[in-house]
């Protein structure tokens, strides 16, 4: 799939989902649920200073960061020490071969996959299926959406939050389910199929929350524990992380992952949290004989030399989807890749380029709450109007845009343009009234009048009324 | 490949060597954090005020999923019949038991006399057995208060899949394992770090198997286990 999951104009893309009743109603149900819940864990948090908590996650990212050639260095050491082998990819093409080669190289069949934003990002999926390998999806979600034809992810925590339990039924329909859209009866039928597939697989993939450079471990953080279950039966194990997602020390992975679970799901912790070192010991019947870590870059580095280098602290909680006044309007999918929200307008521009992107940075109001609750004290808004910026005066991809700028700031600097731009407004917008309202702008204006009418301009301005009022006037 | 490689080490790192302006340095020194408030959660407890937290969290991780999590605090002498009376809670099936000495030893050979004993030499036929189980016992090596989490580490005899397979799960928790949070678990294994030793897999676990994938309905047992009980022991 990689990072952009289709190639739809970008406004019909936004139409389509607009329209979606059942996916909007789904995303303020998830935002409403998980803010509630996460607010109420944070409350409980030792002295429930989260600020404190954020500031010091954001401390150890950032120190990471600035070292991360040395930790990273020192966490290969690591896995090496632990058994296991590290490659180091610098694209998403380098990565996927990589692990498909090693595939092929061993005689897998089939693969079990837990989910992984990284392995999304470099089309895993699809590179093993071409080289002739069975790929088993085993989060719930994935393995819906796998089922769906490769349905893209929607949201980063909760990736089938588009799909209503209608729909999912009729998916499993297609694979023998003959129940009914209840949820445990539909989950009951994902456990009997993917049970098996974990003891019979040849090779278990999964991602990485965070890697810790002090002892070369893998952390795995989920609820269902598939990602347990990816790393006990299968003698082959491979994990695909960020170049960016490590931490130096287990003391600073600690501080990440309590905030992780609690902004992700709004719960002090999921009900697995794991460390993966490498092989087991010799002799064991189960766990790994073969490991190995694979180290992706594709665009992190053009991104750490950056002014967005603050972004690669993110921990992919998906807490700034959760609290976007837009993502809840528009949906995951209307950002076109597999990062959404205001975490995906700052990252899928500096992974993918601005070309096919260049609308995200619009999708944000800069209203800010991204960056208050973000746990690796990401400056999110700040970044999205960054991207602004560069987008207007760097790369100037809109000549509308950045005329009607122009001229609007030319017309704000001078107050005589200013007087007689207010004063003649009223009667410009006069051919668009209907019934005393604007009910179809032209224009800037028809992206509110779309939705709601817009009231009649005033004719006497109001700084003119609030002279004529000082001075003893109408009131 | 050869076993142990690193591939393409050199570019990569030197790569972000430049970007960030310097060559690799030999050493870093971390900074510290700038305030420890994870060190001021449950700060001075004794063990069986840990044990208490332990099970309030427990029984709160018990209201949130309907029953499907549970602990009491029993002691030592009620652990026979306890867990006999655990091992039959949802109906009888095979049951699935580390290979642990401290079953023997904590008078639980005649209990676990029909489960089958995680025996690395039998190879496959462990997983196939804890596929099947609809019993799993295990004793936490290390116990979380703040999470009500216990924790496996790997070793032989603990089979990995013997923790996640089986239908229903027996988890023994000695009070004298209980510490505050995952803070005190990351100092334990920063420690067996630096002494060289870094288990294959540890794994703190603090619910049975749930997912909200479906409309945010909370469903339990997607994969692994659909019912845990803790039994803390206050004397052991």
């Amino acid at each position: 799939m990689g990072i952009k999951i289709n190639n739809e104009n970008f406004k019909k893309n936004l139409d389509k989902n607009l329209n979606n009743d059942f996916m909007r109603a789904a995303m303020v149900k998830a935002q409403d649920l998980i803010n509630k819940n996460r607010t109420n864990v944070l409350s409980q948090l030792g002295d429930g200073n989260y600020r404190e908590w954020q500031k010091l996650s954001g401390e150890v990212r950032a120190h990471v960061l600035e070292n991360l050639d040395f930790y990273l260095n020192q966490f290969a050491e690591n896995v090496v020490k632990n058994g296991g082998n590290v490659f180091f990819a610098k694209d998403a093409k380098e990565a996927s071969e990589y692990v498909t080669k090693l595939a092929v190289e061993r005689g897998v069949k089939k693969v079990v996959k837990a989910k992984s934003m990284v392995t999304e990002e470099i089309g895993l999926n699809h590179h093993l299926i071409d080289a002739g390998v069975d790929v088993k999806e085993t989060d719930l979600a994935e393995y819906i959406l796998q089922l769906d034809d490769w349905n893209p992810p929607s949201h980063m925590v909760v990736p089938s939050l588009h799909l209503n339990r209608t729909q999912i039924k009729d998916v499993f329909a297609k694979n023998g389910y003959s129940g009914k859209d209840i949820p445990e009866d539909l989950a009951a039928f994902a456990r009997a199929q993917l049970r098996n597939e974990y003891v019979t697989a040849d090779m278990g993939i999964y991602g990485c929350n965070f890697a810790i450079a002090e002892s070369g471990a893998i952390s795995l953080i989920s609820n269902e524990g598939n990602i347990d279950l990816c790393t006990s039966a299968p003698e082959l194990q491979v994990a695909v992380m960020g170049m960016e997602r490590i931490c130096a020390t287990y003391e600073d992975a600690d501080i990440c992952i309590s905030l992780l679970a609690r902004n992700a799901v709004g719960a002090k912790s999921t009900s697995y949290t794991t460390f993966v070192n490498g092989i087991t010991e010799e002799g064991a019947a189960d766990g790994a004989k073969e490991f190995h870590v694979v180290i992706v870059d594709n665009g992190r580095s053009k991104v750490l030399k950056s002014q967005f280098k603050e972004v690669l602290q993110c921990m992919r909680c998906a807490a700034c989807l959760n609290i976007c006044p837009v993502y809840r309007q528009v949906g995951g999918h209307s950002y076109n890749a597999i990062y959404s929200g205001p975490l995906g307008v700052v990252l899928t521009p500096l992974l993918a380029g601005y070309d096919d992107f260049k609308e995200l940075p619009y999708m944000c109001s800069l209203c800010g709450a991204c960056t208050e609750v973000c746990p690796s004290n990401i400056p999110l808004h700040s970044l999205i109007h960054e991207h602004k910026r560069v987008l207007a005066e760097e790369k100037k991809v809109s000549a509308f845009w950045g005329a009607s700028m122009s001229g609007a700031g030319m017309v704000l600097s001078r107050p005589w343009m200013y007087k007689l731009g207010t004063g003649v407004a009223p009667l410009m917008t006069k051919p668009l009234m209907v019934d005393g309202k604007i009910k179809k702008g032209i224009s800037i204006l028809k992206g509110w009048t779309d939705k709601r009418d817009l009231p009649a301009l005033e004719v006497v301005r109001f700084r003119d009324w609030y002279a004529k009022r000082s001075k003893g006037g109408n009131k | 490949m050869k076993k142990g490689q690193i591939l393409n080490r050199e570019s990569f790192i030197s790569n972000l060597s430049n970007i960030l302006g310097r060559e690799m340095p030999k050493e870093v020194v971390h900074p510290g954090l700038s305030s420890t408030p994870h060190l001021e959660i449950y700060k001075g407890f004794t063990q069986a005020q840990l044990a208490e937290e332990f099970h309030k969290n427990a029984q709160v991780n018990k209201a949130g999923s309907g029953g499907k999590i549970d602990s009491v605090i029993i002691e030592k002498k009620d652990l026979a019949k306890t867990v006999a009376e655990k091992l039959v809670e949802h109906g009888t099936g095979p049951i699935i038991a580390w290979n642990d000495e401290r079953f023997a030893q904590w008078g639980l050979t005649d209990v676990l006399k029909d489960a089958y004993v995680w025996t690395d030499e039998k190879g496959r036929e462990n997983v196939d057995k804890a596929l099947n189980a609809h019993y799993g016992v295990c004793v936490s090596d290390l116990s979380l208060a703040e999470t009500a989490s216990y924790t496996v580490i790997d070793k032989l005899g603990k089979g990995r899949s013997s923790n996640f397979l089986p239908l229903n799960y027996v988890c023994i928790v000695p009070q004298s394992t209980i510490v505050p949070r995952l803070t005190q678990g990351m100092q334990k294994l920063h420690e067996m770090s630096k002494q060289g030793i870094n288990p294959a897999a540890i794994n703190f676990i603090c619910g049975s198997s749930s997912s909200s994938d479906i409309e945010l309905n909370k469903v339990w047992g997607v994969h692994g286990p659909i019912r845990l009980t803790y039994l803390i022991v206050s004397d052991l």
